[in-house]
């Protein structure tokens, strides 16, 4: 006979708390903090001059009590719709930019403006310290978090002739992408560490 | 008096032993193995024709003592250098761990070529990822391969432009921000992420 230790091993010492990822199509995930229900993306979305939503980007989460640490991760397919596609692309928490979330995208210009073969995937993310000994939301900085703070990624195109769609696929099965074929579901991966 | 399981709860049947992730601003991060700190990221990066570390990318990591496998990605931003020069941006990656390449990481990474050096928009996410084997009987560093990890070791990643003077690259770059010049927002800081299996 053994130990009682190798019966009852101590649980494990991993720092993670919980994950919570999935595509973008409506589910309801449930993890120890809760239940989140991700976003149903069903068509692409152009970017316009001002800042917007990235459907399925936003979650309204709280971490576990024990958390000193909170990664935010958005992945998504952009396509250019005018030119190389320049856009801007930050996280936004509760309203606060996060300054140094700020991220620019492009395809190359090929000298013409109608040439908009530019379509890759990319993402946004951001650590959220939770360790600070007061709020920072601009740096994604809180001292404490408690109850729900919305999360999500924010988006505009550079001007009226670069810019992108987001989650578009602008061609597929050897032509021009139409309807289901020109969008695709983005993914959200958040998780909690201590 | 409670359960027996209330005090010897069954163990997690999670394979994650522990997970590090950071932005490189400096901040230092406890995790079961130890503290880490971060590099500090506050201006963008030029390349040249020769490998130089690329900031930010550093971290001198010890796995738990029960690992068999570490992953480690690296986020971060490039863009085609210079409006005459930039042209698609090429750079190469290399990955190292303790001052040995992993061969099998390399990697060179591009914007599309468009004909004209000066159209130099390419502007990407990038990251290096690799997991490390720990499992291995011998150290076999450039396959990425280890017989065990108890000491600590740097895990970096070095990068260079492809020619000069033409495609070359820059890194954390933001050129453009909010539709114009990118001024104090110009440089992104990567994110580190390790995860260290069993």
């Amino acid at each position: 006979m053994g130990n009682l230790t190798d019966s009852f091993p101590a649980a494990s010492s991993s720092n993670v708390l919980e994950i919570i990822q999935g595509s973008a199509d409506g589910r309801s995930i449930t993890v120890g903090s809760g239940a989140y229900t991700l976003e149903n993306v069903t068509t692409y979305t152009n970017s316009t001059t001002s800042y917007q939503k990235i459907p399925g980007s936003l979650i309204a989460y709280t971490p576990p009590a024990e958390a000193r640490s909170v990664l935010y991760k958005f992945d998504f397919k952009w396509h250019s719709i005018g030119s190389s596609g320049i856009s801007h692309f930050y996280v936004d928490v509760d309203g606060t930019r996060i300054t140094n979330s700020n991220k620019t995208f492009s395809e190359n210009y090929s000298g013409n403006h109608v040439h908009t073969h530019g379509g890759r995937n990319d993402s946004i993310y951001w650590v959220f310290d939770l360790t600070v000994s007061s709020d920072n939301a601009a740096n994604g900085e809180f001292s404490s978090w408690t109850s729900n703070k919305t999360i999500q990624t924010k988006f505009r195109r550079y001007n009226s002739i670069y810019g992108v769609a987001a989650n578009y696929n602008r061609y597929y099965n050897g032509g021009n992408a139409a309807g289901n074929d020109a969008y695709t579901i983005p993914s959200l991966t958040i998780i909690a560490l201590k | 008096m409670g359960n027996l399981t209330d005090l010897f709860p069954a163990p997690a049947s999670n394979s994650i032993l522990e997970t590090l992730v950071g932005v490189a601003d400096g901040r230092s991060v406890t995790v079961p193995s130890g503290t880490y700190t971060f590099g500090n990221v506050t201006a963008r990066q030029t390349l040249s024709t020769s490998y130089t570390d690329v900031t930010g990318s550093s971290i001198t990591y010890t796995p738990p003592a029960e690992a068999n496998y570490v992953s480690y990605k690296f986020f971060y931003k490039s863009d085609s250098r210079d409006i005459n020069y930039g042209s698609s941006g090429i750079h190469n990656i290399a990955l190292y761990l303790d001052g040995t390449r992993v061969a099998r990481a390399q990697k060179s990474v591009a914007g599309n070529y468009s004909g004209s050096h000066s159209n130099n928009h390419a502007s990407f996410t990038q990251y290096v990822e690799f997991v490390f084997d720990l499992t291995a009987y011998s150290d076999d560093i450039s396959n990425g391969k280890l017989a065990g990890w108890t000491t600590a070791k740097e895990i970096k990643v070095m990068a260079r432009d492809h020619n000069s003077p033409y495609y070359r690259a820059t890194i954390h770059t933001n050129i453009w921000r909010d539709g114009t010049a990118a001024g104090e927002f110009t440089y992104y800081q990567p994110i580190i992420k390790i995860t260290a299996f069993k």
